[in-house]
């Protein structure tokens, strides 16, 4: 399969204010996206979009190499802003009703149960529920026939560090030995860092950036500037003497070492007896979430 | 659909709403059974009252014969119309039903189900058939509690023949299926339980209004309150006995295509919260 979903120029404007402007992602089999934006960037609108709670004010989506939306969306499980449930049944009867509401065997209740940590709640009414544990019935709702595709809103929230840890755990697992592709979209960065594959960065409703987790890790990476009056020169002296060919150099002449430098003084040394003149000399790390930050308010 | 259904059926009979409500319709009916006899028993004693009042003055009591002549007798037919028009059902079914529809939108569950790629067409009609058998079962729990108080004061023969108590049976019917097709498509538009109570109640009341003082400019406007689905369950008996009941079948009909129809399409168009 190409991808499990795919949108393109998704649009949705309420009183002519573009909420979702022109979002175009496409996720493939496996990954795990992280779809990061702040409170009101249009993150939860382009899912109730995809998942067809929302009406599209423009683009096209399409889901498991372009089969019809209505059968595409039986092979998605989501949980969409708060978890869905009725209060006055137990955890184990709204999985079941649910399974038999779409066609599904009600008989996986008790195993989706044991997966999200519902399994001791017994005659509890879900009503009655901790906050937590909502959230985890709501996650269990979502697996509910047992879904090629999750589509998970802030699944985290409101979970202690443990159940933040069984969730991540969790969602590793669908993704390691049942092969799901999971979309997770999330203000948690540091919880994403450890699980997602793919980012996609929304800010005003439009997709600033998607970039692999490989690539912002390289781009996070410790780093050294340097300022010369011969750039050009600095680079293939200094790609020598360090054995690497990552150097780059800016449009205003700046030299970027994609690693930290342990021994400066060697390096200026050089420079000097090759007649260059060193201007200035810096070490710069990025984290991943200063990262996110700065292209979320950009 | 049958996975929907029995869903929605399941959720119906789990909900204590269902059992209150049945509750409250067999304690009416037990109370209003014992004030209709009372009132009956009166009606008895004031109507010797007027007679023996005509008969001392020398007035003549044809015209009182004729409106005496009437009014049905105490039988079990006519409890049961006094019962199905008395407005008890709408104002116990309202409640009832609207909670029951709207549940599904105040826990927010729809978005469960419609994102899986459920047919909201069909989500509408399964809850529809769950909140008319729900009317139909309050209906029933109203009826039996009110003419079971009754008997002991009642007889049971009637004037009517078969065919038309058959017949007064299915326009009731039909007209309890609109009346809960009136309170889903309220619940379809409002989307909160409260919303659709206050709807279901005031909108008779205020059409009735409206249609009176319409009617101050043109007459002939006061026939359209026949139309006002409360007011076709009070013309039901006369109407079949005077051979119009098909009026009345007719406008329970029109009201189930209507607010079927509208409280489909509102469903399936509006965003799922």
């Amino acid at each position: 399969m190409e991808y499990i979903l795919k949108t393109e120029g998704l649009t949705k404007i309420y009183s002519k204010v573009r909420v979702v402007d022109d979002v175009s992602i496409c996720i493939r089999p496996g990954e795990i996206y992280g779809f990061v934006g702040k409170n009101g960037a249009g993150k939860t609108t382009f899912i109730r979009m995809v998942l067809g709670l929302a009406s599209c004010s423009g683009g096209v989506i399409s889901c498991f190499d372009g089969i019809p939306l209505g059968k595409a969306r039986k092979r998605i499980g989501s949980l969409v802003e708060s978890p869905a449930f009725y209060p006055n049944m137990t955890a184990r009867e709204n999985i079941r009703i649910f399974c038999r509401m779409i066609g599904e065997d009600p008989a996986q209740a008790d195993e989706i149960l044991e997966k999200v940590g519902l399994a001791d709640t017994g005659k509890k009414k879900a009503g009655n529920f901790s906050l937590g544990m909502k959230q985890r019935l709501g996650i269990g709702i979502a697996l509910a026939g047992d879904p090629e595709f999750l589509i998970l809103d802030e699944p985290v929230n409101g979970l202690d560090p443990t159940g933040i840890a069984e969730i991540r755990k969790l969602i590793l697992e669908l993704k390691n030995e049942h092969g799901k592709t999971i979309f997770i979209s999330s203000h948690l960065i540091s919880e994403l860092e450890k699980i997602a594959t793919r980012y996609g960065i929304i800010a005003r409703g439009r997709l600033v950036e998607e970039i692999s987790a490989q690539e912002l890790d390289e781009k996070c990476r410790n780093k050294t500037s340097i300022k010369t009056d011969a750039p050009e020169k600095s680079a293939d002296i200094i790609k020598k003497l360090l054995s690497t060919e990552s150097v780059e150099i800016s449009d205003d002449g700046m030299l970027f070492v994609g690693e930290k430098i342990n021994n400066i003084g060697e390096v200026t040394n050089e420079l000097f007896r090759n007649g260059i003149t060193v201007n200035s000399i810096s070490s710069t790390a990025s984290t991943v979430e200063a990262y996110f930050i700065e292209k979320m308010e950009g | 659909m049958t996975g929907l259904l029995g869903a929605d059926f399941k959720k119906l009979f789990k909900s204590k709403s269902l059992y209150v409500c049945m509750f409250i319709a067999a304690a009416l009916g037990v109370c209003m059974s014992l004030l209709y006899n009372y009132f009956w028993q009166e009606r008895g004693q004031n109507i010797a009252l007027w007679y023996a009042m005509m008969n001392q003055y020398g007035m003549k009591t044809d015209m009182l014969d004729e409106a005496l002549s009437q009014i049905p007798s105490q039988n079990l037919l006519s409890y049961i119309n006094v019962f199905l028009s008395d407005g008890a059902i709408w104002l116990i079914g309202a409640p009832c039903v609207c909670a029951y529809s709207s549940a599904e939108y105040n826990a927010g569950t729809y978005k469960n189900t419609v994102a899986r790629g459920c047919s909201r067409i069909k989500l509408f009609l399964s809850k529809l058939a769950a909140a008319v058998s729900e009317l139909l079962i309050i209906s029933l729990v109203y009826l039996a509690a009110g003419t079971i108080t009754a008997l002991p004061h009642i007889e049971l023969a009637s004037t009517l023949q078969a065919g038309e108590i058959a017949f007064m049976a299915v326009i009731y019917f039909v007209l309890i299926i609109a009346s809960a097709c009136v309170f889903v498509m309220l619940s379809a538009i409002f989307r909160r339980s409260g919303f659709a109570v206050a709807a279901a109640i005031a909108a008779p009341m205020l059409i009735a209004s409206l249609i009176q003082i319409a009617s101050l400019a043109s007459p002939e406007l006061s026939q359209l309150s026949g139309y006002i689905l409360m007011n076709t369950f009070v013309t039901v008996q006369k109407s079949v006995i005077s051979g119009t009941g098909l009026n009345e079948l007719l406008t329970g009909i029109a009201y189930i295509a209507v607010s079927s129809v509208a409280g489909g399409l509102i469903f399936a168009k509006r965003e799922v919260r």
